[in-house]
């Protein structure tokens, strides 16, 4: 009977911690600017590509983790205005391959969604500006604003939450291809 | 006769119809705030944070920032000497953000709170301007999301709130959603 009771006692405890809040883990942050036209992201990118994510590792950092995706380029696009807006030392060529960094993991709540390995998407792209291997690697040029998931013929676009403006759906002609 | 008390109400009515409509459609002033769903468990609504910022610009913009939260709020203290939330400058690079705030949440309950400044853009930035970043992350922290308000030091890019109208503070959108959590 004594062995019964704790018994039951230690399956009610389990429960109620199994049961209790857990512990969830959040990132936002001060976009530096906000786009509201294909010309304006443009301009602030240094490369536009559609893309199909094979692998991905985490990089552990002092406070957030980062995400870098590697990916096969599949199309490269020249849209009007690009890279205008940027001060780069020597153009960024892409060849086969691009390495995109994402702040936060799957694991991290974070405004931009990381992406996800076998999907294809098209994305706006500036180099990371960041020192050793990290200065092969780009980011999505303003977090979310720069990644429109392939959709048939089209780019689709979010729905997110940062503050853009910009279309929600666009084809290779607004892209200049 | 008739035909005037006729008139008579169909024009009360009109006015009414009138004054009815023009209640519906003036614009009223609507908060615009929203929230992380975390907050800390601050008895009379003391919160202390730790400024690890480097000594100078940074960390006198940021220390402004926390009390210009105190000063406005009903948030008290917002001393920079201790607590377990934490603020840095971390240089990452051009992600696209002038500062960032990660957060654990524990059901309702902030645990922990990193706030960073990223001096890739902000080393460029004025000590008012980095002020503007610090309130904004700091609102983050203390459990604030971002505002649909673009006049609101809590919309998506503090930077253009600054370049557009000069605010660097807190203003009445996000005073009214820090007082729902303080």
């Amino acid at each position: 009977m004594r062995t019964l009771l704790i018994g039951l006692v230690g399956i009610l405890a389990v429960g109620i911690v199994a049961c209790g809040p857990t512990t969830s883990k959040h990132m936002e942050g001060s976009r530096h600017e906000l786009f509201d036209s294909v010309r304006s992201i443009s301009a602030a990118s240094s490369n536009v590509v559609v893309v199909e994510v094979q692998s991905q590792r985490e990089e552990e950092g002092p406070q957030i983790p980062y995400t870098i995706s590697d990916a096969k380029v599949m199309t490269q696009f020249a849209p009007a205005g690009l890279g205008s807006a940027i001060d780069l030392k020597t153009p960024r060529e892409i060849g086969g391959e691009v390495a995109v960094r994402q702040m936060g993991s799957k694991e991290v709540s974070t405004p931009a969604p990381i992406l996800e390995i076998g999907r294809q998407y098209l994305l706006f792209l500036t180099p990371s500006m960041l020192d050793g291997e990290a200065a092969k690697q780009f980011y999505v040029t303003g977090g979310s604003a720069g990644i429109y998931s392939v959709e048939g013929s089209h780019f689709v676009h979010g729905p997110f939450t940062e503050g853009d403006n910009l279309p929600g759906a666009l084809t290779t002609a607004d892209l200049g291809g | 006769m008739h035909a005037s008390n006729r008139r008579s109400r169909a024009f009360g009515a009109a006015v009414a119809a009138i004054i009815m409509a023009a209640v519906v459609l003036t614009p009223q002033a609507a908060n615009a705030y929203s929230l992380t769903g975390c907050h800390w468990p601050a008895s009379g609504g003391k919160v202390t944070w730790e400024n690890d910022a480097p000594a100078g610009s940074y960390y006198n913009s940021g220390t402004a920032a926390g009390y210009s939260w105190a000063n406005a709020t009903d948030v008290n203290d917002m001393s920079p000497t201790h607590g377990l939330m934490v603020g840095f400058t971390d240089n990452k690079g051009a992600n696209g953000y002038d500062g960032w705030t990660d957060w654990n949440c524990l059901g309702s309950t902030t645990t922990f709170a990193n706030v960073t400044l990223n001096p890739y853009y902000t080393n460029s930035f004025s000590t008012v301007k980095r002020q503007a970043i610090w309130t904004h992350e700091l609102g983050h922290g203390l459990g604030l999301n971002h505002s649909g308000s673009s006049a609101a030091i809590m919309y998506h890019c503090p930077a253009c709130v600054y370049n557009t109208y000069g605010y660097y503070y807190p203003r009445p959108d996000d005073v009214a959603g820090m007082n729902t959590l303080y």
